[in-house]
């Protein structure tokens, strides 16, 4: 019995993570159709960036500076200690922008959008709105997902460089203020060490971070039945499996990111 | 009764169910079929399985066994051009009406015309004016259908199905919650597309009011979900046994309250 349960939920996993491929995979070749001539749902793809990326602005600003005045301080503090202080630079760079900064991010679109994402989709299913628009003839993923799934995403990349951007500002702020630290011997130190990846792997991660945070919360939001109290249900499971699931993507990315 | 043409729609022997899985059938050994021009009645008490039904015909439950041909094509696995083409020729009123929640009465009325035949937003414009104006509905054009009463909703709903003349028009329940000028509403748009004679009207309700003599045969859903061709007298019997509990002289109400 313990083996069959232990084989049913390996099952259960992989089809979980193959409807969400089959859900990611479906919206890229919807989008290239949207972008060529169901132009009628970029209006729709306008707002998803609106509600995911420009309304997150407010809370990421904030976490952001206290979060690169943090790391500032820990580096400032810790590195001289050790002898490394000319490496606080490097250091800073790469915490921020490949490690934290992604991560981060991720995390506040998770709170936001996942659930955000699977409440509506809920929403509609209960209400009878997804059955209707189908039998309208009406294709769900050029309307619904596809427009939400890439509005995601673009906006995931977008704000990980805002992040990464408002953590390099509270750093400077930290570095001048609290610790008598030159902001422009940062600032070169900074772009001394920067380079072309550490540029590419935050798009990178943004993109997989936004594909699995949209492609989870549609795919709840989907999952609702005919009842109400379906809705919380779903919306509790899409949380903690985008949370789990952009974890061990994270932790599978440091691990092969350290070759690069 | 109209001389039949051809079948738009034809069931037989069908089972549909719910998802692949073997337990999920809904409806079992259905015959069923409606000819181009003509008008039907199915009635059905609540949870009789009326609006599964209907999910059938628009394709949206498997097709079990049997046969399923809408417009001439098979519905036994459709493609998603096949559902598209078949769809596109369905005008559909849902149960409650439904309308998207989070548009406005414009916007619901242009969505078919954006998201299913593909016009500009400013073509689908010219076109919802048009009907917002023919229907008096200006007024009502920005409200969020949370805004409205469920005449409207069903007016709207009413509207949008219409949208693109279709060939068949599905009425779930059309009555259900109206008051007599949302009566009144629906009859008027009714007539007229009865009036123009280019689509078939297969209506679903729970309640026989609508009049006798507009629809050219008439279907019950029993117990197990069968449906079952009935004549002419069985539906004046439902009427009569519908007002028995509230009158004595049950004719002179029917006639206020029928469509």
């Amino acid at each position: 019995m313990e083996n069959y349960l232990a084989y049913s939920n390996f099952f259960n996993i992989y089809f979980y993570l193959r409807d969400l491929a089959q859900i990611i995979l479906t919206s890229f070749l919807d989008f290239t159709g949207i972008l060529i001539r169901r132009r009628n749902s970029i209006p729709l793809l306008f707002n998803q960036i609106l509600l995911t990326g420009l309304d997150a602005i407010p809370i990421l600003t904030i976490v952001s500076v206290l979060i690169g005045m943090g790391t500032v301080a820990e580096a400032g503090i810790e590195l001289p200690k050790l002898g490394i202080q000319n490496l606080v630079g490097p250091i800073i760079l790469h915490v921020i922008l490949r490690i934290v900064g992604p991560f981060a991010t991720a995390l506040i679109v998770i709170a936001r959008s996942t659930s955000a994402l699977s409440v509506e989709i809920g929403n509609m299913r209960v209400s009878g709105e997804l059955d209707t628009i189908e039998m309208m003839g009406a294709n769900l993923s050029y309307f619904l997902i596809t427009p939400k799934i890439f509005g995601v995403v673009i906006s995931t990349v977008a704000l990980s460089f805002y992040f990464a951007l408002f953590s390099f500002f509270g750093g400077f702020l930290m570095a001048f203020f609290g610790m008598s630290m030159p902001p422009v011997s940062l600032i070169l130190e900074l772009e001394r060490s920067i380079t072309l990846t550490d540029l590419l792997i935050p798009i990178l991660e943004g993109v997989v971070y936004g594909f699995i945070v949209a492609a989870v919360g549609t795919y709840h939001g989907l999952k609702v039945g005919q009842s109400p109290t379906d809705v919380p249900q779903q919306t509790t499971r899409a949380l903690v499996n985008a949370i789990v699931l952009c974890t061990a993507f994270s932790t599978l990315f440091l691990v092969f990111s350290s070759l690069l | 009764m109209t001389e039949r043409t051809k079948p738009i729609i034809r069931i037989k022997d069908a089972s549909f169910r719910y998802s692949l899985d073997e337990e999920s059938i809904l409806l079992r050994d259905v015959n069923f079929s409606i000819y181009e021009g003509e008008h039907i009645l199915l009635l059905g008490t609540s949870g009789s399985g009326k609006s599964m039904f209907v999910k059938s015909i628009m394709g949206l439950l498997f097709l079990d066994s049997g046969i399923y041909e809408a417009f001439d094509r098979s519905m036994k696995n459709p493609s998603s051009r096949i559902l598209y083409n078949v769809r596109h020729k369905i005008g559909i009123l849902p149960d409650k009406g439904i309308l998207i929640q989070n548009r406005s009465v414009r916007s619901n009325l242009a969505f078919p015309l954006q998201f299913v035949a593909n016009h500009s937003q400013s073509r689908a414009n010219q076109i919802v004016d048009r009907i917002l104006d023919e229907n008096c509905l200006l007024p009502i054009q920005s409200c969020l259908p949370f805004e409205l009463s469920i005449n409207m909703i069903k007016t709207v709903g009413l509207l949008r199905a219409l949208i693109f003349d279709p060939k068949l028009l599905i009425l779930d329940d059309p009555i259900e919650g109206l008051d007599h000028e949302g009566f009144l509403f629906l009859r008027s748009i009714l007539k007229k597309v009865r009036e123009k004679g280019e689509t078939t009207i297969f209506t679903l309700s729970r309640k026989p009011l609508l009049p006798i003599g507009v629809f050219s045969r008439y279907y019950e859903i029993c117990e197990g979900r069968a449906i079952k061709e009935v004549d002419e007298a069985r539906i004046v019997k439902l009427r009569e046994n519908f007002y028995a509990p509230w009158s004595t002289d049950g004719g002179q109400l029917e006639e206020k309250a029928t469509l």
